[in-house]
């Protein structure tokens, strides 16, 4: 695939990001994981009732991956069953960046409107 | 290996699912998806039911959003793989089309769908169960290396065939030493060849001494079968050089006394323990549910129980010299070589047997058959009544197919119009019957799941029990049976209505009267109430057996009955009178009990009572004769505690001590076979070497189990006849189980080292017995019933469906003044008429299948009557029931609305 260096237009046609799909990224800002250190701090996160099961966890990096947002780089076997490891890519940084830009502005466009988030009003 | 490792059915099911994924995505991520499931999984732990939510929600999950990545990749750009010329994505394109079109079918026929599924899931789920079961115990290996080639050998003496209380045996005589060695060392058509003898042994010096069951083995024993130790290793065979005096003392113990009395602490290996006197090395551990059962316990049809197998502790067996003595007492387990066959092994061992008697014949018999002898018939018996509720349950499936067949036409016709192909609507068709099928394979696994448990909860003592599960073997019978069902019961209706002609499908709109139908629906009837019938008179059978077996006195009272075994303990002398005062003075500690009205002691207790056949030579007109009786060891308080009853003479008291006369008590049956019409008290009998009086006559008592009947026993006391262990039985005032702990703390307050086993109070010990066939009565009523209850819903639906199809015709027949009984009667006719052939004919066919389960009936003909009789009525005064309700509405129908209709 040649590459293109992608613009503003090319993050556009990625966002919004699904919810999951922020926070699998925000864990490989971190450095290196693999699908169960992601889903354990993605739950560290959360309501312990919301619990990550395996396909919709693997929807979200199948589409990551297809967006050229991460990808899998060799890892390290820590047990005796080899897992898949991912890194963020250059694209996948931006990327996040972009979507907490957009989430900001939607923020500060309810605050605008009066909405106090975590307030009572 | 965890539960949920790669073998465990969750993980199974979920790679399943993931088969149902785009193959792109399963190539790259299947293995770490199975992963993390795996994770997920273990984080749950043990609890069962967390773990069968978590694979629901796992499901539904899966089913969520793999369909969204199904549309996901639709949309997105291939990548990696092209697409298959010709349509391969194409075709799954339309199945998919297919599938949903058919979840939305199902959805909007809620009522069909939820029937058909339920009926095909209780069928399923039941035959699965019990076919778990038949599984685990029957078809699934022995778990050693090559099990197929493993054998036990015996010798046969024909000429105790005949003798009473022999029967059991004569074809299980056991090896002496030399001939063990003689086939051991000159056998060409064995591999290997190995023996072992069972005892018991008091462990001590490790807390409270408990008795624990020994297993001597041969140093070879678990190389010829082909086990692997847990931890450390087995025996080495210079551990019993034979023909040398001294073994070397180490000890191998079982997975589960490890676990129990050492804390599963892997330092045991090299620690000394000390059974009875002597101390031994551990050198091992056996693998968890390690069993080998002593073939001769198991040797009983009824009654004799089964030996678990399992042994706690294993040694080598003692050195040549000391084995000698022991006569017939090694049970000889060998290992063919790949070449010969049994026949060819049964010969050699034959011509290499040297004592015994000239007649004695050679046995060999597969380990897998001697293991499961005796339980083939009645668990192929329960799987018959399973399959036969699978077929009612798919017979009503296909009467529900076919009824909502005739309701289809015009949705058909109207899609055939619009272009559809003939094979383009049996393939939707097709899908929605399939897809029925797999709904009613979950419920079938969930029904499965649960009656499992069940059925293991209430199960008799079935050898191999513990290695029955849900197997993927059985899951996937699970599956094939909810998917052929779909296939074969939907392709005849589908096919009817694909073929139908358009004109004709649209004209007709849904009530409209479908020639092949009716017909079909009343065959439907006649199968499903045969079958039905077959079932029932099953479980009637079974049931007015178990009742029958209830109604029989066991000859004593076992209710509130106490149990305690102990043995004098290791080191005391084996003196007599020192070992009779032992026991005098424990029976004394536990009649100071509170609550305890009288303790006795035997050797051993009826249910399942122990094969102990001796002879007795008694003389009548001057002439002697040996007879066999059932020889008991007992303490004078026995038939006192146990409620049996005295019927002449008197009972053994103190005062018949070691030194005094000796005393016998003989059971009435046996008094009545040797000596009819008189009690023979004061008769004089010839018993071990000395002369006996029989000083009274008590009532017989079942030995082993109630079905069993009664033997012909004899009693003597322990103080003439000495054991060093006894089991004791106390009379309480109340729930014995609560007395066990206060007796054991009694027992210790006399000796601390005194060994005491575990012990079952008697009433237990009676229930046990009649397990089998309370099992079998229950069983085979359950499926009685849901058959009756599917019986029922197939009859009702197949009359509603009548009685809606000829609306039109009763309207006009009311218009004409015909009356209503008159119509009900019209209604309900071709039902019943069907009902009443299914009927005769499921009489006739149970009247031939009776033959193959009249030996697991106790006091009930095969072809009783009153079954057959009650059976027949009841089953039809069911289906008049389930098919008035509908016929009934025939008298609501209005005639000018039906005129005003046409």
């Amino acid at each position: 695939m040649p590459a293109v260096k992608p613009n503003q237009e090319h993050l556009g046609d990625r966002l919004p990001l699904h919810p999951l799909e922020f926070q699998i990224l925000l864990v490989l800002m971190d450095g290196v994981a693999h699908a169960y250190r992601i889903v354990r701090q993605v739950e560290s996160r959360q309501p312990a009732w919301n619990r990550i099961l395996p396909t919709n966890l693997y929807r979200r990096i199948w589409r990551l991956a297809d967006l050229s947002l991460i990808e899998e780089v060799p890892g390290e076997a820590e047990t005796e069953r080899p897992r898949k490891h991912f890194v963020i890519t250059a694209l996948g940084r931006r990327v996040v960046a972009a979507e907490a830009a957009r989430l900001r502005r939607l923020l500060t466009e309810a605050e605008a409107a009066g909405v106090n988030p975590g307030g009572e009003g | 290996m965890t539960r949920s490792g790669s073998g465990s059915w969750e993980v199974r099911v979920y790679r399943l699912f993931l088969r149902l994924l785009p193959r792109r995505m399963s190539q790259m991520y299947e293995a770490d998806m199975v992963g993390l499931f795996e994770d997920r999984m273990n984080e749950i732990g043990p609890a069962r039911w967390r773990r069968l939510a978590f694979v629901l929600r796992t499901l539904l999950d899966g089913i969520r959003h793999g369909s969204a990545i199904w549309l996901d990749s639709d949309r997105r750009p291939v990548r990696s793989t092209r697409r298959i010329p010709g349509g391969g994505a194409g075709v799954l394109e339309s199945v998919i089309q297919d599938l949903r079109f058919a979840l939305r079918t199902l959805r909007r026929r809620s009522l069909f769908a939820t029937v058909a599924v339920l009926t095909l899931g209780l069928g399923i789920g039941g035959t699965t169960a019990i076919f778990s079961v038949v599984d685990g115990v029957l078809i699934r290996d022995l778990p050693y290396r090559n099990p197929e080639r493993l054998v036990s050998i015996w010798k046969a003496w024909p000429e105790w065939q005949e003798v009473d209380g022999l029967e059991y045996v004569w074809d299980h005589i056991h090896f002496p030493w030399i001939d063990y060695m003689n086939v051991r060392e000159n056998a060409t058509t064995l591999s290997g060849v190995a023996a072992f003898y069972n005892d018991e042994r008091v462990l001590v010096g490790e807390g409270r001494p408990e008795k624990l069951s020994l297993g001597m083995a041969s140093a070879n024993l678990f190389q010829v079968l082909g086990v692997q130790p847990t931890l450390g290793r087995t025996f080495l065979e210079e551990e019993v050089p034979p023909g040398t005096a001294e073994g070397a003392p180490v000890a191998v113990l079982s997975y589960e006394l490890w676990v129990r009395r050492f804390g599963s602490d892997p330092d045991v290996l090299g620690r000394s323990i000390q059974l009875d006197e002597a101390r031994y090395q551990v050198v091992g551990v056996l693998p968890p549910g390690f069993r080998l059962g002593s073939d001769l316990i198991a040797t009983h049809d009824k009654g004799g129980g089964v030996d678990p197998g399992l042994r706690d502790v294993w040694i080598p067996l003692p050195p040549v010299e000391a084995s000698i003595d022991c006569g017939n007492c090694f049970e000889v387990l060998a290992r063919l070589t790949p070449e010969s066959t049994i026949e060819q092994v049964r010969g050699e061992v034959q011509a290499l047997m040297t004592m015994g008697p000239e007649s004695q014949l050679a046995r060999v018999v597969s380990r897998k058959e001697v293991v499961t002898r005796g339980f083939t018939t009645p668990l192929f018996v329960l799987l018959g009544g399973a399959g036969c509720l699978l077929l009612i349950a798919c017979v009503n499936v296909a009467g529900l197919l076919i009824g909502e067949a005739a309701g289809r036409q015009h949705e058909v016709a109207v899609r055939s119009a619009l272009g559809a192909g003939r094979r383009r609507v049996v393939r939707q068709l097709l899908t929605e019957n399939v897809l029925l099928g797999l709904m009613g394979s979950a419920v079938g696994i969930l029904v499965a799941w649960l009656g499992t448990d069940a059925l293991l909860a209430t199960a008799p003592p079935i050898p191999r029990l513990a290695e029955v599960r849900l197997s993927g073997r059985v899951l996937a019978l699970a599956m094939v049976a909810g998917v052929g069902t779909g296939v074969l019961f939907g392709l005849a209706p589908s096919l009817t209505l694909a073929g139908r002609s358009l004109g004709r499908g649209l004209g007709v709109r849904a009530q409209a009267s479908h020639k092949g139908g009716p017909t079909l629906q009343r065959a439907v009837v006649t199968i499903q109430v045969g079958l039905t019938v077959v079932l029932l008179v099953a479980g009637g059978l079974f049931c007015r057996s178990f009742m029958r077996l209830m109604d029989v006195e066991p000859g004593f009272d076992p209710e509130r009955l106490a149990v305690v075994e102990i043995s004098v303990p290791p080191g005391a002398p084996d003196e007599p009178d020192e070992t009779e005062r032992f026991f005098r003075e424990i029976v004394r500690a536990l009649e100071a009990v509170p609550g305890v009205s009288s303790v006795g002691g035997i050797q051993v207790l009826p249910f399942p009572g122990g094969l102990n056949s001796q002879t007795i030579q008694i003389s009548k007109n001057g002439e002697h004769a040996w007879v066999a009786g059932w020889a008991r060891f007992v303490l004078p308080s026995y038939h006192e505690t146990m409620g049996i009853p005295l019927l002449a003479g008197r009972l053994l008291s103190h005062a018949d001590a070691a030194d005094a006369p000796r005393a016998m008590l003989v059971s009435e049956s046996l008094a009545e076979l040797y000596w009819p019409g008189e009690p023979p008290v004061g008769v004089r009998v010839g018993y071990n070497g000395e002369t006996w009086t029989v000083v009274g006559v008590v009532g017989d008592v079942s030995q082993k189990s109630l079905a069993a009947g009664v033997e012909g026993t004899f009693y003597v006391s322990t103080a003439q006849y000495p054991r060093r262990s006894l089991t004791l039985v106390a009379r309480t005032s109340d729930n014995p189980a609560r007395y066990l702990p206060v007796l054991r703390e009694a027992v210790w307050s006399e000796d601390p080292d005194i060994p005491i086993s575990a012990s079952t109070p008697v009433e237990e010990l009676v229930h046990a017995a009649e397990s089998d066939d309370r099992f079998r009565a229950v069983l085979t009523s359950v499926f009685a019933a849901l058959a009756m209850l599917l019986a029922a819903v197939g009859v009702f639906g197949v009359t509603a469906r009548g009685v809606a199809q000829r609306t039109r015709e009763m309207g006009i027949r009311t218009a004409l003044g015909a009356q209503s009984s008159e119509l009900v009667g019209l209604a309900l006719r071709g039902t019943m008429a069907s009902a009443a052939l299914g009927t005769a004919l499921g009489l006739l066919a149970a009247a031939w299948t009776s033959n193959l389960i009249t030996h697991l009936l106790f006091g009930v003909e095969g072809r009783d009557p009153i079954t057959f009789a009650g059976v027949g009525s009841l089953l039809l005064a069911v289906c008049l029931i389930a098919s008035f309700l509908p016929a009934h509405r025939v008298t609501k129908i209005q005639p000018m609305e039906v005129i005003s209709e046409e």
